[in-house]
């Protein structure tokens, strides 16, 4: 997870996605036990209902779970929610601002194709 | 339960209004940033709630009770102010020591260990210690009183960047511990602007906006692109501060979009980004300049 939170979006929107970020990467894998509200803000240094907010974002989605008096815990699902949500947005998020650039520089369909192909094999 | 409510509270100096007409609910257990420019009223504001001033009109209550001259209150109120707040002639350890008196749920062992971590000596006078050392004094007292409505009123002033931070950390740790309600006026907004749950906006004796924080960060936000691409976006929103800049135009606005407006901007390659809180302040205390008509000189608003 990112060190540092910043002004570009929400933070509990920050702490949302930096968790998910774990989570796929498998820093947190299911059945793992995540940070509670109280570490999560004496780290970040946020309030900790911000914390909270962003938490319970990911439970309301069904990607952690609550166990009464002891924490949140990374659903069996989890991963694979993160992942379809994710995959939804792909194209927005990735796709769109790399055609929208590539447009700028010119480059046509042919080379983009081409980078893609070629940096597959994890050359560049 | 209501912690502070203040209700229709006016404060006059020699007939001259520094509060007017202040309506708040604060709930109890959460952490309030109060904003406001130099003399709009924050001190004033926070002295009301200790009884340490009287207001001119309205009503306050404090847990439901009115506070004045009412110890069963009073000892569950701490304020640390900027100055005046100590005898100059004693020594740190008096000053501890009548604080634990005073305060029931005082503890001395973390007034102890914050002493230390701040390096505070014990045996110095207070008019001996440095302006940052004096506040640290505060700090200690405010957070090892441990009262459930703790007023911070510019608390790190004087303090370097290490101490400050320090202070952050401590009082975070401290609150998730032992929450309580704290209100906490600063001109240093980005440095602490993480720590409120709700902002309350002061400008010239009136509170002009309440918000919850994160309400604030995904509201608030600058719209960049050419200027007529940009133009038909700003229409019916609310816009708080414009400039041009060459062929661009750049706007914060605060309004929610949704998911739509979003890829509708960024077809209409209109960047979106987030605003810093003390930004934010700025344009929302010219904002409120400008509708009062006030005279301020652009050199005055910007030194903020």
């Amino acid at each position: 997870m990112k060190q540092f939170v910043d002004e570009s979006k929400p933070i509990y929107q920050q702490i949302a996605e930096g968790i998910e970020d774990d989570i796929l990467k498998e820093h947190l894998k299911e059945g793992d036990q995540v940070p509670s509200t109280n570490q999560f803000a004496k780290h970040y240094q946020i309030n900790p209902a911000t914390a909270a907010k962003g938490i319970n974002l990911l439970v309301d989605e069904g990607i952690l779970f609550k166990k009464r008096g002891i924490g949140m815990f990374v659903a069996e699902s989890g991963k694979e929610t993160i992942k379809e949500k994710r995959r939804q947005n792909f194209y927005q998020e990735y796709l769109l601002p790399l055609l929208e650039e590539a447009e700028k520089l010119q480059l046509d369909r042919q080379s983009l194709i081409r980078m893609l192909e070629e940096g597959k094999d994890g050359e560049s | 339960m209501m912690a502070i409510q203040m209700e229709k509270v006016t404060k006059k100096y020699s007939g001259i209004p520094a509060l007017q007409d202040i309506n708040l609910e604060l709930e109890a257990g959460k952490i309030y940033g109060l904003l406001g420019r130099n003399g709009a009223g924050k001190t004033t504001l926070l002295s009301l709630l200790n009884t340490l001033r009287y207001p001119t009109s309205g009503t306050i209550r404090i847990f439901g009770e009115d506070p004045v001259e009412n110890e069963h209150i009073l000892s569950q109120v701490v304020l640390i102010r900027e100055q005046g707040q100590f005898p100059e002639d004693y020594n740190v350890d008096t000053i501890i020591k009548t604080a634990n008196a005073f305060y029931p749920h005082f503890d001395m062992d973390y007034a102890q260990s914050l002493m230390h971590t701040f390096g505070l000596e014990p045996k110095k006078r207070f008019k001996k210690l440095s302006r940052g050392m004096q506040s640290v004094v505060g700090i200690v007292v405010g957070l090892a009183s441990r009262a459930e409505i703790t007023l911070l009123d510019e608390p790190s002033l004087g303090l370097d960047v290490v101490a400050r931070q320090q202070f952050y950390d401590l009082l975070l740790e401290d609150y998730t511990d032992h929450p309580r309600t704290i209100v906490f006026s600063t001109h240093l907004i980005d440095e602490v602007s993480k720590l409120f749950e709700t902002v309350i906006f002061l400008d010239q004796g009136r509170v002009t906006r309440v918000e919850d924080a994160e309400d604030l960060r995904s509201h608030a936000l600058t719209l960049s692109g050419k200027r007529e691409d940009l133009a038909p976006w700003l229409a019916g929103r609310e816009v708080l501060h414009q400039e041009a800049f060459g062929s661009t135009m750049v706007a914060t606005i605060y309004n929610s979009l949704t998911p739509e407006d979003r890829v509708a901007m960024e077809g209409a390659n209109i960047d979106v980004s987030g605003v810093p809180l003390q930004k934010l302040f700025i344009y929302l205390s010219k904002k409120a300049l400008t509708t009062a008509g006030e005279q301020a000189s652009t050199e005055e608003v910007t030194k903020l």
